[in-house]
């Protein structure tokens, strides 16, 4: 199930929420909704979460009953062995048959393996739980059945943020609702509804127009039209993966759960590294915490730091798909931070502001033509032809009509990226300490906007039935 | 503010969003108001699935139950056509373009290739035979495309395509349900709706040459031609789209469609000396100022078949009935095709067609048969006053019938002839039937005899081909191929 479908809408969401406001065993509620929501993906996959989070509870307890420093290490490793063994299995299996039959003589077969959804989430989520009881952050969760809660919770189990759960741990045991948390996950979710079902999926519409899919496909487009429906992309990704944190922290605070940003306006980042702090920041985080600080950091010296930011690239690019051009992508991520790191730190001034601002853009607008194209021959004729390669014409009809039908939804939808709208409301609710009257006028204005919004996004969604999610392969 | 008036305004809010989420619940309990049948995107609407072990085990069941609730809710279309007022807020709306571009073919100069157009025919499909899969290829990720579009509504829509075909098909208790028109992916099954080009006065399917489907389309008719040598003279009409004939050259080169003039030259100097070429291209062109196509629709009007109706007379030695000596009849409010094709903009909705049908002079009868072979009387220009919006093109010969038959007792000749056809044809037969004692009408998208017998057992002087420029694609020469 999708947050912008009309089931979870309609059926499943108020459903789950009287059961929640009127229950006594708050927990339940939330597994058994978990439970029903993550099943609408098969219930096969069920027994994929269940075993996967049985495997961190046994592993937490022994990490945690361990006497001697080499058992805990060794519960560890021997955990976390398991939990990445299964999350290769399902995912990269395929990937590594190519690889193999790629370097060697030997011919093997593909086999037929189903993604389970939302696998390297809530893996992910499960190490880091492992890890934290290792590492005394936190403590080790004695019921099983609050593990699965933390693992499988609706709000973030198929797409993010990647929660910790150090984060969260208290919560679960003890949270209060108040009317003005669930205020604002009603703003948070309905802000986040209306990016991806007004935004993101007309985004989506013009990027496939615009971008060829052939390598025929070519011949029909123009410069013009590469760079704008690449641009449409890079929004159109922004757009999508941030309203799905969005909805996953709104529906957390209207039953009382904090979860962190996961996406702080990466596009308004003014290097490669801020970018990476601000995209897709629980990501970031769980690889310097789990990963880049664990091997050494940048405290071994440079070489190693190097090989370090190397490792955690290629494993980000990996995480994304498995595929070549995700490994590209994250690795073409590594040199752009491996550059900053030897030369450009910390010299942005004034004057570079600007033009720092256009590199981070225009670096992040190749990358998700790494992103997009699996073809890495297809990704070249286009890369080319954005610059004139094989004739193409600078500007077709169907580019200028698709420009000027949809150029005020352009302008807001790159406004939407930027921080203009909070800024706009940090200055309101600024004056609305001092005056009563704005305080009064925006309080309205919410009142009456959320819900205008919530129903326009789902006559959108009925308008548009396209409707896909590109953070759930992986 | 003082937290007392906050927390009403929370309260409201809170109570709004619940509000708004438990009406949406209980509406969509409102079984009896779920549509199981869309009008506009003619198809059956996703159907609830019955629960069973294995598809809920693998999640099949609960996509369909996601898609059956959204497919299905209640207002369905009056929600769709909401969602087509926004679109206008997205820019500046005057011209518009759906779908996406086609990789039309080079189209050959008539001179370069030889000069023994059978000949010629064999070899260039011999070596296009891996090209024409390709061709087949391309068609699918259309589709594709479109089902992208639509998810999995779209596959779905494929699956009951043939149910609907059912439930639009004429039937004598209800004359409306003679609706005999198009789903949005399915102009002539398998021609797809490609890419569409909405001006302030019409809007225009844009063609996209195959070469492919060119060649094997003259091969089938050079066939068929030697099949009937000395049995029947074969005509062969090919109709160009409005695209061809409005929009003009510039612009046509800037949104890429290729020029059907030059796509006709070429078939046409692919068919042998069997086959009687009727060129009614430019013919058609010089009236361009009239009402020849809809705007709505990707349909030709009756006029714009009557002037192609003027070359096959000419083509066959005989003088056309000239337009003033029918009686004229007029439909307004016509919706086609292109409305849902272009997700029901309301810039193709501004602008609604008025049929116009020519009735013939000798008889206005006719016999149909329909796909399940039950036969009908049916008046060739029927009334379509009362009929849906986007089902008034069906008022010429009955729709679209796998075989029909017209008796003109009152004509001078006693020559007969068979039309094989798309709906293009429909819109020109009413005027052919002064000129024959019998007409046989034959779809070969439904049909399934063979055409050669037919001829052969009717004793059919005339076998008259007429198709619209995207006709002349794989599929539909398949079709050809099978009933002949």
């Amino acid at each position: 199930m999708v947050f912008s479908s009309l089931i979870f809408l309609f059926l499943f969401l108020p459903l789950s929420l009287i059961a929640y406001y009127f229950s006594k065993n708050k927990n339940w509620v939330l597994l058994i909704s978990s439970m029903i929501f993550y099943s609408f993906g098969g219930i096969k996959f069920i027994y994929v979460i269940i075993g996967l989070t049985f495997i961190s509870y046994i592993g937490g307890l022994l990490v945690d009953s361990s006497k001697t420093n080499l058992t805990r290490r060794l519960s560890l490793v021997g955990t976390i062995s398991l939990q990445l063994i299964i999350l290769i299995l399902f995912k990269y299996t395929n990937f590594i048959i190519d690889i193999i039959n790629n370097i060697s003589n030997f011919d093997l077969r593909v086999v037929n393996i189903v993604l389970p959804i939302g696998i390297s989430f809530y893996t992910f989520q499960l190490i880091s739980y492992v890890v934290d009881v290792y590492r005394e952050d936190c403590e080790v969760q004695k019921s099983f059945a609050k593990l699965l809660l933390y693992s499988s919770l609706f709000h973030q189990c198929i797409a993010g943020p990647i929660v910790r759960y150090q984060d969260i741990a208290e919560q679960m045991e003890y949270r209060k609702v108040t009317a003005g948390m669930i205020n604002r996950g009603i703003n948070r979710f309905c802000i986040g509804l209306a990016k991806k079902a007004i935004l993101a999926n007309h985004l989506a519409s013009l990027a496939d127009t615009l971008l060829p899919t052939t390598m025929d496909g070519m011949k029909t487009s123009s410069v013009v039209g590469l760079w704008l429906g690449l641009a449409m992309y890079m929004l159109q990704i922004y757009m999508d993966f941030s309203a799905y944190s969005d909805m996953a922290i709104g529906l957390g605070l209207m039953v009382g759960f904090k979860y962190r940003e996961n996406f702080d306006y990466p596009y308004m980042s003014k290097s490669v590294s801020e970018f990476w702090r601000r995209w897709h920041i629980s990501l970031g985080s769980f690889f310097r915490d789990y990963v880049y600080i664990p091997m050494g950091g940048n405290q071994l010296g440079l070489g190693r730091t190097i090989l370090n930011l190397f490792i955690v690239w290629a494993l980000t690019g990996l995480w994304h798909g498995a595929a070549y051009n995700y490994l590209l992508w994250g690795l073409y991520f590594f040199i752009f931070i491996t550059i900053e790191k030897l030369f450009a730190s910390k010299r942005v001034g004034k004057r570079g502001k600007g033009i720092s601002h256009i590199y981070l853009l225009i670096v992040v607008l190749f990358g998700w033509l790494l992103f997009r194209y699996s073809d890495l021959n297809l990704m070249f004729g286009v890369l080319k032809g954005m610059f004139g390669a094989g004739d193409l014409p600078f500007m077709d009809l169907r580019t200028s009509l698709l420009l000027q039908n949809n150029v005020f939804f352009i302008m807001v939808a790159i406004v939407g990226s930027t921080a203009i709208v909070k800024l706009l409301d940090d200055i309101l609710s600024d004056l609305s300490n001092r005056y009563g009257w704005i305080a009064n006028v925006t309080m309205t204005f919410e009142v009456v906007a959320m819900p205008v919004i919530l129903i326009v996004s789902v006559i959108s969604l009925v308008g548009n039935s396209y409707n896909p999610f590109i953070y759930f392969q992986f | 503010m003082n937290y007392k008036r906050r927390y009403i305004y929370h309260g409201i809010k809170i109570l709004s969003f619940l509000v708004i989420l438990f009406v949406g619940m209980v509406l969509g309990a409102i079984f009896t108001l779920r549509p199981k049948y869309s009008e506009i995107e003619k198809r059956k609407l996703q159907e609830l699935p019955k629960p069973q072990l294995v598809e809920m085990w693998k999640g099949q069941y609960f996509s369909e139950l996601s898609t059956w609730y959204a497919d299905t809710y209640p207002f369905r279309e009056k929600l769709i056509e909401a969602n087509g007022m926004f679109d206008s807020l997205y820019g500046f709306q005057t011209e518009q373009i759906t779908g996406s571009a086609v990789v039309a073919d080079d189209i050959p100069e008539v001179g370069e290739s030889g000069d023994v157009p059978e000949d010629n025919v064999d070899s260039t499909t011999e070596v296009d035979d891996s090209q024409a899969t390709d061709e087949g290829e391309v068609g699918n990720q259309d589709n594709n495309q479109d089902s992208n579009q639509e998810t999995t509504q779209e596959e779905n829509e494929d699956n009951s395509q043939t149910d609907s075909n059912d439930e639009t098909e004429p039937s004598v208790d209800v004359t409306e349900n003679n609706e005999e028109t198009i789903s949005k992916n399915d102009i002539n099954n398998g021609q797809t709706f490609g890419s569409i080009y909405v001006t302030k006065e019409r809007a225009f399917s844009l063609y996209y040459f195959s070469l492919s489907a060119a060649n094997a389309y003259a091969k089938s008719i050079n066939k068929i031609a030697k099949d009937l040598d000395g049995v029947a003279n074969v005509y062969d009409l090919l109709a160009p789209t409005s695209v061809a004939i409005y929009l003009d050259d510039e612009k046509s080169k800037m949104i890429g469609t290729s020029d059907q003039k030059a796509a006709f030259e070429y078939i046409h100097s692919k068919l042998g000396n069997g086959v009687k070429v009727i060129d009614a291209f430019d013919h058609i062109k010089s009236h361009n100022k009239e009402y020849l196509y809809y705007r709505t629709d990707h349909h030709w009007t009756a006029l714009g078949a009557y002037y192609a109706y003027e070359k096959f007379c000419e083509s066959k030695g005989i003088t056309p009935n000239p337009l003033s000596s029918f009686e004229k009849r007029e439909y307004p409010g016509f919706l086609g095709s292109f409305y849902a094709a272009t997700d029901q903009l309301n810039a193709v909705k501004k602008n609604t067609d008025t049929i116009e049908a020519y009735v013939p002079k000798g008889t206005n009868t006719m016999t149909y048969t329909d796909k399940d072979g039950k036969e009908y009387k049916w008046p060739i220009v029927n009334d379509v006053s009362k009929y849906k919006d986007n089902a008034k093109y069906s008022t010429f010969v009955a729709g679209d019938n796998p075989y029909s038959v017209i008796t003109n007792e009152n004509s001078a000749s006693n020559e007969s002839c068979v039309v094989i056809k798309e709906s293009y044809g429909n819109a020109m037969i009413p005027f052919l039937v002064d000129h024959y004692k019998n007409i046989y009408i034959v779809d070969y998208r439904y049909y399934k005899g063979n055409i050669i017998n037919l001829v052969k057992k009717k004793k059919i002087n005339d076998v008259v081909f007429i198709n619209n420029a995207e006709a002349i694609n794989n599929t539909v020469v398949s079709l050809i191929d099978k009933i002949s």
